[in-house]
């Protein structure tokens, strides 16, 4: 330590700043006493570094045999390739990030009551490859939904490939419908609306199904509407959600 | 000063300081890349599954942590020691997938700001094995009181913010930030002869 002596209250003021737990005017507080004895800035950096020595105390586990080498792969494979292939494979991690992150907040993983439900999340889980393996297809790619009218907090993604017909929706925040009623998506092509689909919200609000669209390639837009009927040709309820590629 | 302690780091006969391994990945060397992860990926691994709780999902951010490692080189050897930087990344994308938040920038960000000091010769910490480093956090953390270890736990586990954590613990927010400091200090005191 280069500073010969710290201030108790300085060095809770440090702890909270690392933290992340200082009231503003701690903040404050701490940020002039930092200006006028610069020397304990070097406290900062070595809290910070015992902050994350924590994890090293948690019970060993043994790391998945293949990871080792599908790291070195990966690695391998982009010093062999081009710069532009990289970045592709960079936005299909941006893709597979995106994706977690709103599987994460369907799924609800973060909600520990949901934890209690294992069984439904390993058939969830089970979609979920489905999802990474469509993923792992560098075509694939991200098109966002945007809710309307009576599901304006809606949201979401179609995970969809160019040439494929299968197509997985990840919505959240949307109304539960009442009996008798479903969501039901459409791909619109040359200006027509193609049914690719009926859905319903799980009691949270969230959706996460494989449907069927025409071949990408020639749809110029999504749309979701409310329906009666479970085959309609073309679409008669209110329109909630929409999307163009 | 290389580190003494060959033989307990039987994964890696060069015995390379995580800074030279660290220049030798920069350079390109996929065989830099490999010991780094065996150095490095159970101390990932478990805490990716920690957070995440999901052995797939932690899989997958374990290969994320490496590659961005390769791929980026975003980590500086004369800014902090490089378990403190994959844990910090690690910590933070997982909490990230958690609560979907984009944190991630904002952690570079704060990384490159806190990390301002220089390291020179490794600490004895960084000269011991990984189990070794893990007895010797685990000793330090048994010897805080228990509330204050699991306020402090809770906080960097869950990503909770404090106010959270008063909540579900139903203590009062004032005591849970005392708590988290004292700990976060007695931990450091507990450290200090191997950290400094």
């Amino acid at each position: 330590m280069t500073a010969p002596e710290l201030p108790k209250s300085l060095e809770e003021l440090i702890a909270g700043s690392v933290l992340n737990n200082l009231s503003h005017e701690e903040a404050e507080e701490l940020r002039q006493l930092l200006k006028e004895y610069p020397e304990f800035s070097t406290e900062v950096h070595q809290l910070q570094e015992v902050l994350e020595l924590i994890p090293y105390a948690l019970p060993e586990v043994t790391t998945p045999q293949h990871l080792r080498e599908a790291i070195l792969q990966a690695a391998n494979a982009e010093v062999k390739s081009s710069p532009a292939p990289k970045r592709s494979a960079f936005i299909g991690r941006k893709i597979a990030g995106s994706i977690a992150a709103l599987l994460v907040l369907v799924l609800g993983l973060d909600d520990y009551q949901t934890r209690q439900h294992l069984s439904t999340m390993q058939a969830q889980v089970a979609r979920q490859k489905d999802v990474i393996a469509m993923l792992q297809n560098p075509n694939t790619h991200l098109v966002s939904l945007k809710g309307m009218d009576m599901a304006s907090a809606a949201s979401g993604s179609i995970v969809m490939t160019p040439g494929e017909p299968k197509v997985v929706l990840i919505l959240q925040n949307l109304p539960v419908l009442p009996q008798g009623q479903s969501y039901q998506l459409w791909s619109v092509v040359g200006g027509e609306k193609i049914p690719s689909g009926q859905f319903n919200a799980s009691p949270q609000g969230t959706v996460f199904v494989k449907l069927t669209t025409p071949p990408s390639g020639k749809v110029t837009a999504l749309v979701v509407t409310i329906e009666t009927s479970p085959t309609p040709n073309t679409p008669y309820g209110p329109m909630v959600m929409t999307s163009s590629l | 000063m290389p580190p003494d302690s060959a033989d307990s780091r039987p994964t890696n006969p060069l015995s390379q300081t995580d800074a030279e391994l660290f220049r030798a990945l920069k350079a390109g060397q996929p065989s830099a890349l490999g010991v780094v992860y065996d150095r490095y990926a159970s101390l990932v691994y478990k805490l990716a599954l920690r957070i995440l709780a999901n052995p797939q999902e932690a899989e997958d951010l374990t290969q994320e942590i490496f590659l961005t490692l390769w791929r980026s080189g975003k980590y500086n050897p004369d800014r902090g020691s490089l378990g403190s930087f994959l844990t910090t990344l690690t910590r933070s994308r997982a909490i990230d997938r958690l609560r979907s938040r984009s944190t991630s920038l904002k952690f570079l960000q704060k990384f490159s700001q806190m990390m301002t000091t220089e390291t020179s010769t490794p600490t004895p910490f960084e000269s011991a094995s990984l189990s070794q480093r893990s007895q010797y956090v685990r000793d330090a953390l048994a010897q805080l009181p228990d509330n204050k270890r699991q306020v402090l736990e809770m906080a960097y586990y869950e990503g909770l913010s404090q106010s959270e954590i008063a909540k579900q613990l139903n203590i009062p927010l004032g005591t849970i930030k005392t708590w988290a400091r004292q700990a976060l200090l007695k931990l450091r005191q507990n450290l200090k002869d191997l950290i400094e």
